[in-house]
């Protein structure tokens, strides 16, 4: 069936093509969750699963313990890190006003991972050992390059975008300084860690993680939208945004601190994966335009799905050994923001 | 009404406005002028609350500098002199921008596209606009923002910040008898113009700024002279009058004349 719409209806045109986009997308994760399950090392398929299921007879104990302790919950940490860094990306891209702005960018990526990798290499001097202690450190560094960020680019209440980006490079710089000291001290275990982690993986994916990245991911995701008015206003300027009556400063607050509770979160549990930030919202720009109340709720779920489709094909490719899955979103989004640079290049010379 | 007094406002170190004075009522156009420079857009932007300043200045009685941004949202639009545009809206999304929970929900952003000329131009990229096409969708915006000239908090204000620089004669027109038809169903505006002529056709009162200081404010007649706008813009102009278009201002080019 086709839809036909009234000619110069273009509004109505665009809402319906963001309202079916939801759908859409929903269809595609659910897709994307089912191959997850059904995908893995262990060889349980999804078929026997269902068969199981179906016939009344339940599952064998292998099985069971293949789906419930091992895919299920590392499809949720998937789809929690995939919608936090889609979001975090569709939310600093409206706080910058620029497609290519990323939590990458502006250093809260960065703190996160010298949280984790001070904690992966010195770890080891601490007169106690726990499994919490990267998770914890990389929240740690998230939060404390914004507050350092936000010490840095805010003056007299008002935030300069502008030093925000530039004090987000010269945190990047500095963790990335850092890191390199410590990989001489590290150890070759270490090492192996080191480069896993910097790669972002989420093999490691268990309950525990899922549960700690929930609080802190899933508010971000809900309440994101909300702001997706304010944000189309700052594409004016924030001046303008101010002039039509919207908290500017609360905005950029908020924002910031949805990025860095997300971001934080998703390096916590899953450790440093690029590009879904620049490459879901830029998608779904291309496909329902730039309508920030229907971008951050799209980019939620398109990025939960890329996500999860990305992990089960770092898991098929060179099975029964994982490819990082860092590896797999670099190779598909590395050109793609290529391409926006090479589209946005007339832009930035006028 | 707009009331300023003693309008001073530091930028980088430097005094750009030096106590101004100013008065707009509604129910007419009041046109700010002078030359390049003269302070005209800084002393829009401190009366929409944009930069630290010192005086004093009420809109319907309400001081500015600490009026809550929605209040000054439901009460004054600004149209500024520059604006871009930082991802590809459509034209009705840039003017749909404009409808907020406060003001706005007034005037349908269709109506008010076919108002500045631009009905049919709703699903269109803004940035595939040309320069005077995108000026009136941001005209556009702003009337959205404010609805109807007169609300509940009293007249409503249109601050235009060289609302005619980019169009061309027609719509030069066009525009400003949108603004003095705001003016004349009980509205306020409050509008830079560099046209001197448009400036006498359709503003009652004038300022006229020249360094930073007010020169002058009153009456077409009383500010609009051959003595003080020469003066104010360095360069000879005489006043003319046209028997049907009334009066014309015209730069005598003696000094282009004299080199010869
Ligand atoms: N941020 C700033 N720092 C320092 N000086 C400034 C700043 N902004 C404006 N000025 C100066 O203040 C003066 C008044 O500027 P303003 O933009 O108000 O002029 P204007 O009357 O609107 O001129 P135009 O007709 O060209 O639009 C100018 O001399 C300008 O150089
Ligand atoms: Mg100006």
């Amino acid at each position: 069936m086709t839809v036909t719409l009234a000619a110069g209806q273009p509004e109505v045109d665009r809402r319906a093509r963001g309202a079916r986009a939801t759908w859409a997308l929903l269809v595609l994760l659910g897709f994307a969750a089912l191959a997850a399950l059904g995908s893995g090392a262990s060889g349980v398929s999804l078929g026997a699963v269902l068969l199981g299921i179906w016939s009344g007879e339940g599952l064998d104990a292998r099985t069971q313990l293949v789906l419930f302790e091992i895919r299920l919950p590392r499809l949720a940490v998937g789809m929690l890190v995939g919608a936090a860094l889609a979001v975090s990306g569709a939310l600093m891209q409206g706080l910058f006003r620029n497609p290519l702005a990323d939590p990458g960018l502006v250093g809260v990526g960065a703190g996160s991972g010298l949280g984790a990798v001070v904690a992966i290499v010195l770890g080891g001097l601490l007169p106690f050992q726990t499994p919490w202690l990267v998770p914890v450190a990389a929240f740690a560094g998230g939060w404390c390059a914004t507050l350092i960020l936000y010490r840095v680019a805010t003056r007299q209440g008002r935030t300069s975008v502008a030093m925000l980006l530039l004090a987000g490079i010269a945190l990047a710089a500095l963790a990335g300084a850092i890191t390199g000291i410590l990989i001489y001290l590290a150890d070759d275990n270490e090492l192996r860690d080191l480069t896993f982690w910097s790669m972002g993986s989420l093999a490691g994916s268990n309950w525990d993680k899922a549960v700690l990245g929930l609080p802190f991911i899933l508010p971000v995701l809900l309440f994101a939208p909300l702001l997706g008015g304010g944000l189309n206003a700052l594409s004016l300027g924030e001046a303008a945004a101010r002039h039509i009556g919207h908290p500017v400063e609360r905005i950029k607050l908020l924002s910031v601190l949805g990025v860095a509770a997300a971001v934080g979160a998703a390096t916590a549990i899953a450790g440093g994966i690029g590009f879904v930030g620049i490459v879901v919202p830029h998608l779904l720009r291309l496909a329902t335009g730039t309508d920030h109340t229907r971008l951050l709720p799209n980019a939620a779920i398109l990025g939960a799905a890329l996500l999860v489709g990305a992990d089960t094909l770092a898991r098929l490719v060179v099975a029964p050994a994982e490819l990082p899955i860092g590896i797999i979103t670099a190779i598909l989004g590395a050109p793609v923001f290529l391409w926006i640079l090479l589209r946005q290049a007339p832009l930035a010379e006028a | 009404m707009l009331v300023a007094e003693g309008i001073t406002v530091s930028l980088s170190g430097r005094r750009v406005l030096e106590g101004v004075d100013l008065t707009a009522r509604p129910g007419e156009v009041t046109a700010i002028v002078g030359p390049n420079g003269s302070g005209k857009t800084t002393l829009l932007k401190a009366l929409s609350g944009d930069l630290p300043m010192s005086g004093a200045a009420t809109l319907n009685g309400i001081a500015i500098a600490s009026a809550p941004v929605w209040q000054m949202a439901a009460l004054r639009a600004v149209l500024a002199q520059q604006i871009t545009v930082s991802f590809p809206f459509t034209v009705l999304e840039v003017v749909r921008l404009g409808l907020t929970a406060s003001a706005g929900r007034e005037t349908d952003p269709r109506q008010a596209l076919a108002r500045v000329g631009l009905a049919g131009y709703e699903a269109r990229p803004y940035p595939h606009l040309s320069g005077g096409e995108q000026a009136r969708v941001h005209l556009a915006r702003v009337l959205v923002q404010l609805g109807a000239p007169v609300g509940p908090g009293g007249p409503r204000w249109l601050f235009l910040d060289e609302p005619v620089a980019a169009l061309d004669i027609g719509h030069q027109l066009q525009v400003m008898q949108l603004a003095h038809d705001f003016a004349r169903a009980g509205g306020g505006v409050l509008a830079v113009m560099h046209d001197l002529n448009l400036t006498a056709r359709f503003a009652r009162s004038v300022a006229l700024l020249a360094g930073g200081r007010l020169v002058a404010q009153g009456g077409v007649d009383a500010v609009l002279r051959d003595d003080t706008l020469s003066a104010a813009y360095r360069c000879p102009i005489r006043l003319n009058c046209a028997p049907e278009s009334g009066r014309w201002y015209l730069p005598q080019m003696a000094g282009a004349l004299d080199a010869h």
